[in-house]
């Protein structure tokens, strides 16, 4: 058994038996692609009442190289209004990318999420949002984000 | 080990605080228990393989940082974790036995349980600790002997074909209330941990010779211990006796030690051998491809592939060289070399199943209005390309169509300066390759994104 795959399943039985709140596991079939529910638990009105499906695709790299995650849209399932979350999913937030550090899970990362979307209050998207979603990428690992706005 | 094992094991045992113990034995990036313990300068341990991948992965032109705490990390000034190496093999060893009394139903002594206490086990342990109360109660709530001539003692102490008999006597404060428990080490090794878990309790092994003395001997290595102690060392010695059986090769100097040594003493015998050489990093930038290929040869390695794989293959044998250079117990290179075309097979198999087929075809269609302008402008180009004389016009078509486009999405200066560097280039390439126009157009449309920033 490949080492992360080994590491993969230790962390979806450690989220499956020590959930966190507002996060759940709905799809985990494989070492390749998982599917998250997250929800915000405080009282946004921007969120509230809202589920969100967060989509995790590793490598054999992994955990030395980060995870591709991205909002995906399906049944009930809308991408969060955020002024880093791009219309077609993709999340501009730094441990996906130049942050990432091999000792983050995917609960960690759900987690961050969760906060990133807890602590917003503008009902917006990303101002290059058009353009980006235009000639964007597969996977939002090719695009090089530039982190500069700490302040969401 | 096949198991996956799990700090959170501990959780919902009688020993919940060994969670902690267990989580700080493994390395964070694995999430397995240490192998080869490394420390950074920062005073954070990893796995030698672990620590030396993540430093690996890092790109030349930045310095590595440390996993946790983001200081930087230089490779050479690692340093071996040895009381963290020798505290997981303990640990990994005692698991087993420390997670079996750990789990095991306490033992319920005479003490009367109160409704309340009833209330709060399930269902199921209730049933469980009635039918254990009921055979404690069934004994005479005397103290017992061997020497009694009782038929509880002798019922409970065989153990395969070793006739070690012990008999254990439970002490609690009060005598009048002492009662006595007959364990069976084999199958009920919760004694130990049961007299941890009751404070007021406390155990007096009386051995064959009748000897109390508070310390017994291993019946099978005679090292002398506690007696909690013999409970969790019982099974690993009697696993170690036997690997030890079969190693026809042990060095007659390791047996000569006496029936007596402490739980520490390790074989000495992996220090005498050769210590293995690490191999060094390589600057790829020096090397062209077929140095580098000679490398590999040189190296024992497969050379084929392309220079990226030569580089990834050479970085990871690195890596993994090292590391078990670092072990204690290295591999032959037989099976490190096993252990690299498992990581390049599952590389392979990960960049052929990477982009499935219903990706591209959701993507295609979600960008399909750019493929359609794409073409109609290529073919534009084509046909214009076709009439010699509007040649120079043609190029410039395009050349105002893009950058418009991207006016339109009023981008930064920048950036408008990188499109204009495409633009001569789209420009320039679909002036030599005439028949593939479309297809150039598509290509370096599609991927230029890529390159650029995408600003929030």
């Amino acid at each position: 058994m490949p080492g992360y795959t080994k590491r993969l399943g230790r962390e979806l039985s450690d989220l499956k038996t020590n959930p966190a709140v507002g996060i759940s596991v709905f799809q985990a079939d494989d070492f390749r692609i998982w599917l998250i529910d997250i929800q915000v638990m405080d009282d946004n009105p921007l969120y509230v009442g809202k589920t969100f499906r967060l989509q995790f695709r590793f490598t054999p790299t992994y955990p030395i190289e980060a995870p591709e995650v991205q909002f995906i849209r399906s049944l009930g399932r809308e991408i969060p209004m955020h002024p880093h979350i791009y219309s077609n999913g993709h999340i501009c937030l730094d441990v996906l990318g130049s942050g990432w550090s091999p000792i983050q899970t995917v609960g960690s990362v759900s987690m961050s999420i969760q906060s990133m979307l807890a602590g917003n209050d503008r009902n917006e998207r990303p101002p290059d949002d058009a353009r980006y979603v235009a000639s964007a990428p597969i996977s939002p690992k090719q695009t090089r984000f530039v982190y500069h706005d700490d302040n969401v | 080990m096949d198991e996956i094992s799990d700090p959170s094991d501990w959780t919902g045992t009688r020993l919940p605080s060994l969670l902690i113990l267990d989580a700080s034995l493994r390395c964070r990036i694995c999430k397995d228990f240490f192998k080869s313990p490394f420390m950074t300068e920062c005073a954070h341990t990893f796995c030698s393989l672990c620590i030396r991948k993540c430093i690996a992965s890092t790109p030349t032109s930045e310095t590595a940082c440390c996993p946790i705490c983001r200081a930087p990390v230089l490779e050479i000034r690692l340093r071996r974790n040895q009381v963290v190496e020798d505290l997981v093999e303990w640990f990994e060893n005692a698991r087993a036995a420390i997670m079996t009394a750990a789990k095991a139903e306490p033992v319920v002594i005479s003490v009367p349980v109160t409704s309340a206490d009833s209330e709060r086990v399930s269902s199921s342990e209730r049933r469980g600790r009635k039918r254990r109360r009921d055979s404690v109660d069934e004994k005479p709530s005397t103290s017992v002997t061997p020497e009694s001539g009782d038929s509880a003692p002798r019922r409970a102490v065989r153990r395969g074909s070793r006739k070690v008999s012990y008999e254990v006597k439970l002490d609690i404060g009060d005598e009048s209330e002492d009662e006595a428990a007959p364990f069976d080490l084999g199958k009920k090794p919760d004694a130990g941990s049961s007299a941890s878990a009751n404070g007021d309790s406390s155990f007096i092994i009386i051995d064959d010779d009748g000897n109390p003395d508070g310390l017994v001997p291993c019946p099978v290595c005679n090292v002398v211990m506690t007696p909690q102690e013999v409970q969790i060392h019982l099974d690993d010695c009697f696993k170690e006796q036997e690997a030890k059986e079969t190693r026809t090769n042990q060095s007659a100097s390791s047996k000569s030690n006496g029936p007596i040594r402490t739980l520490q003493s390790q074989p000495l015998s992996k220090m005498s051998k050769k210590p293995l050489q690490r191999l060094p990093k390589l600057q790829y930038d020096l090397f062209n491809d077929s140095k580098l290929r000679s490398k590999l040869v040189e190296l024992g390695l497969p050379a084929y592939g392309t220079r990226v794989q030569l580089q990834q293959r050479h970085t990871e044998w690195v890596s993994l060289w090292n590391a078990n250079a670092d072990s204690n117990n290295p591999k032959t290179k037989r099976q490190l070399l096993r252990d690299l075309n498992d990581w390049e097979s599952n590389l392979t198999k990960y960049a052929v199943q990477k982009i499935s087929a219903d990706d591209l075809s959701a993507w295609g269609k979600s960008h399909s209005n750019a493929f359609d302008d794409l073409i109609a402008r290529a073919k534009k180009n084509v046909q214009k390309k076709l009439d010699p004389e509007q040649q120079q016009g043609a190029s410039r078509t395009v050349e105002v169509n893009v950058q418009s486009q991207y006016e339109r999405q009023d981008s930064a200066p920048e950036e408008l300066k990188k499109v204009d560097g495409i633009d001569q280039k789209v420009n320039g390439r679909t002036e030599e390759r005439m028949d593939y126009g479309c297809d150039v157009l598509t290509d370096t449309l599609i991927t230029q994104p890529v390159s650029s920033d995408a600003i929030m």
